[in-house]
Parts: structure tokens; C-alpha cells; sequence
């Protein structure tokens, strides 16, 4: 305010009475006066300075410079779970603290997540398997008819004699 | 049959494996004896006049090869004109056993 005081009698002692003339014809270019000038200038001056007097107080305060330390106490973690007490500036979230824009920013993970395809697994495929093939005589024998006979030497040939040892019958004949 | 007699003479017969003939179907003994002689089939042979053992065990033509295991009973049969080895590879695989 005091800034905004000392412009004001700036003011004063150059124009005593501000003289603006607005243009008849919004848009169009106007000659300016000095004094028009030199009153919009003083008039930027202490409109800067009534801001930026406005906005000191609060950057000196205690804790007000650190953003990241104020939203860190501002998060609602099971840590702090106590809404901050009072008025006090740090208790304000910034508006420009870049933890604030993410949160802001950050898309809804519902909304932007495509929701998964569903479907059903198909059951793994039940088979039996097939039995090994097996060669001919394989499986369960069939026992062999046993028989006695005279051979061309004249012995006689039994056929149990021949148990133990792999045999081989061959019927053939002379033509 | 003189592959047979000769797969006999060469190997079976070491092996201790027996080969029986069975000589059979519209002949005679003397026929047989000749064909015997003539082809010089060493293993042990008979006649079988009234197709006795034949008709036990189902032959319907020849030649005929019934395989015996060790326990006598019939393991394999091949019916028809096949080559020495498939006597040969049955006979090793029962002698395996």
C-alpha cells in the first residue's frame, strides 16, 4: 500500500487532474498525450506495485517457498490423517504446484483404460491314448498242438523235445 | 526251402534253433524224399499224408511258417513266399526273449 500511496502523489503532481480520453472509435488508433501517457504508466506502475506488495507478505512466510514440503502435509495419507488446522497459507495448496497439475492431469484410469477382453479358457483336450500297435502274434499266444511224427531219417520227432528253444515249423511241398 | 535249408545249415542250426518241414498237399513220400535230396535240405523233415498237422494248425497254403517261442507256443505266422530275413529277424527275436 505504501507503494501504491507514493505512486498516487507521483500522479498528482504530474497530471492533478488525469485527462483520458477514450477514443470515439474503439479499435482505432488515437494520438496520445503526454499527459494521457505518463498517466497510463504511473497508473501500470502502482497497479504492479499494489500486486506485487500484495503477494511479499506471503513468500516470506515460514514454509511458503517449499511447495513440495506443503502438499506433502496436504496428501491424505494415513500418516497425516488430520485436516491442517487454521487459515495459514501453507495449508493452501498452491494452484500451481506441479504435484497438484499430475494429480489433475493424470487420467482416470477407469475412463481410459479399455476394459479387458473377457472370455472363456478353453478346457485343455482330453484324450486316451491308443494302445501301441502290436505285429502280428504279439498279445496272448496261442499254444502250440503239439504232435509226434516220423521223420524221413526214420527217427522219431516230438515235438516238446523242442520246448526252450525258438522253433520253426515250415509246411512246404515238392512243387 | 533251400533258403531256408541253407539259412539252417549257415546259422540256425549253431544257434540251436530247430526247423521242422512239414511236406504235405497232393504228394507223396517219395516225392518228398527227392525234393529232399535234390535241394539238400539238412534240417529235419517229415511226411504228412493226411495233412494231420496241418489241419491243427490251420494251413490253408504253402509255404507256411509257424514260429514257436520257447514255451511252444505260436508267436508268429507268415504265410507265403517271403524273403530269408523275415525268418531270420523272428527266429533272433524269439531266441532274444
Amino acid at each position: 500500500m505504501l507503494y501504491f500511496l507514493r505512486s498516487l502523489v507521483a500522479f498528482r503532481r504530474v497530471a492533478p487532474v488525469a485527462q483520458v480520453q477514450t477514443p470515439h472509435v474503439i479499435g482505432l488508433p488515437m494520438p496520445r498525450s503526454r499527459t494521457t501517457t505518463s498517466a497510463i504508466a504511473i497508473l501500470i506502475c502502482a497497479l504492479a506495485s499494489v500486486f506485487l506488495g500484495g503477494c511479499a507478505p506471503n513468500t516470506a512466510e515460514p514454509g511458503g517457498s517449499d511447495h513440495s514440503a506443503t502438499v506433502q502435509v496436504l496428501l491424505p495419507t494415513s500418516e497425516n490423517p488430520a485436516a491442517p488446522s487454521g487459515d495459514a497459507p501453507a495449508a493452501i495448496p498452491p494452484t500451481d504446484s506441479p504435484t497438484l497439475i499430475t494429480a489433475t492431469d493424470t487420467p482416470i484410469a477407469a475412463t481410459d483404460t479399455p476394459a479387458p477382453a473377457t472370455y472363456t479358457p478353453r478346457p485343455p483336450p482330453t484324450y486316451t491314448p491308443r494302445p501301441a500297435p502290436t505285429r502280428e502274434g504279439d498279445g496272448e499266444r496261442e499254444e502250440a498242438v503239439t504232435f509226434q511224427a516220423q521223420l524221413l531219417d526214420g527217427s522219431v520227432l516230438n515235438l516238446s523235445d523242442t520246448l526252450g528253444t525258438p522253433t520253426l515249423l515250415a509246411f512246404w511241398a515238392p512243387w | 526251402m533251400p533258403a531256408v535249408s541253407a539259412l539252417y545249415r549257415d546259422d540256425l542250426a549253431d544257434a540251436g534253433l530247430h526247423v521242422i518241414g512239414v511236406s504235405q498237399f497232393r504228394t507223396t513220400e517219395a516225392a518228398t524224399r527227392d525234393f529232399v535230396d535234390s535241394k539238400d535240405l539238412t534240417f529235419p523233415n517229415f511226411y504228412d499224408p493226411e495233412a494231420a498237422v496241418a489241419s491243427a494248425y490251420g494251413i490253408r497254403g504253402v509255404p507256411t511258417y509257424i514260429f514257436l517261442d520257447r514255451e511252444g507256443r505260436i508267436a508268429h505266422r507268415s504265410q507265403g513266399a517271403r524273403g530269408i530275413e523275415l525268418i531270420e529277424s523272428v527266429l533272433n527275436e524269439l531266441r532274444a526273449e
